[in-house]
């Protein structure tokens, strides 16, 4: 049996304590793959960022996380695997997303963690804004999200 | 009745989270609310719903243009996602 974790959140995280939770919650967990996605310091530019904001779409938002793992869980043999997103306002070198995957075995963990991060990049309903000292802009989709779905849906 | 949301960019474009639509007569599909919407509320509305990378979703599941809809129905329509 499987178990999956999806919060979002205002708060900040601490990465550390959420590993811990989630091993903490297994017993045949052999490997345990996290990923954390920050706040970068500057847009694409390179100009300094002010501020970056988070929308999403209150109850899709969480759906759509959850059919992603399902789908993963689908691929793979995991124990437990843990989803935490902010929304609001965040600042640069801020923690956004937390994936953390738990399995028998490392191979299967490190699938599940990056088939995660890569899906939800495109297909859960979060919008990014930045604000930089030359104005506030919508981030666009970068086409090279797109390919990295492809990439699973080829293997 | 169904609700239509909006997010992200096309939120702040349209300066409204969402709108009731109350008389679905002419509306059988996704697609034929969103070109209801482009042509009742001015230029603006009609340059922003006539984006072809518009996302649409009913009932909290994202869906082609010629989706059928129903009665109490929720759909969105929103800018591709850019989360993590």
């Amino acid at each position: 049996m499987s178990s999956m974790i999806v919060r979002l959140q205002e708060e900040r995280f601490d990465p550390g304590s959420l590993q811990s939770t989630l091993f903490d919650e297994t017993n045949r967990t052999g490997g345990l793959v996290t990923f954390t996605g920050y706040v970068r310091a500057t847009d694409a530019k390179g100009i300094p960022l002010k501020s970056l904001f988070l929308e999403h779409y209150p109850g899709m938002t969480e759906k759509s996380i959850k059919g992603i793992i399902k789908e993963a869980l689908d691929r793979w043999d995991i124990e437990s695997t843990c989803v935490v997103h902010r929304v609001g306002l965040l600042l640069p070198r801020d923690p956004i997303v937390w994936v953390g995957s738990a399995a028998t075995h490392r191979g299967d963990a490190f699938n599940c963690c990056e088939f995660v991060m890569d899906y939800l990049k495109t297909k859960a309903p979060f919008w990014k804004k930045e604000e930089t000292e030359e104005g506030v802009r919508w981030i666009d989709s970068l086409a090279s999200d797109g390919d990295r779905i492809a990439r699973w849906d080829a293997s | 009745m169904i609700k239509v949301y909006f997010f992200g960019r096309l939120r702040e474009t349209l300066n409204t989270s969402s709108i009731d639509i109350s008389d679905l007569s002419e509306l059988a599909t996704v697609d034929k609310v969103r070109i209801h919407l482009s042509k009742s509320y001015g230029p603006i509305w009609e340059e922003a719903l006539n984006q072809s990378n518009i996302v649409i979703s009913v009932n909290q599941v994202v869906v082609s243009a010629d989706t059928a809809i129903q009665d109490g129905d929720e759909l969105a329509f929103f800018p591709p996602m850019t989360g993590g």
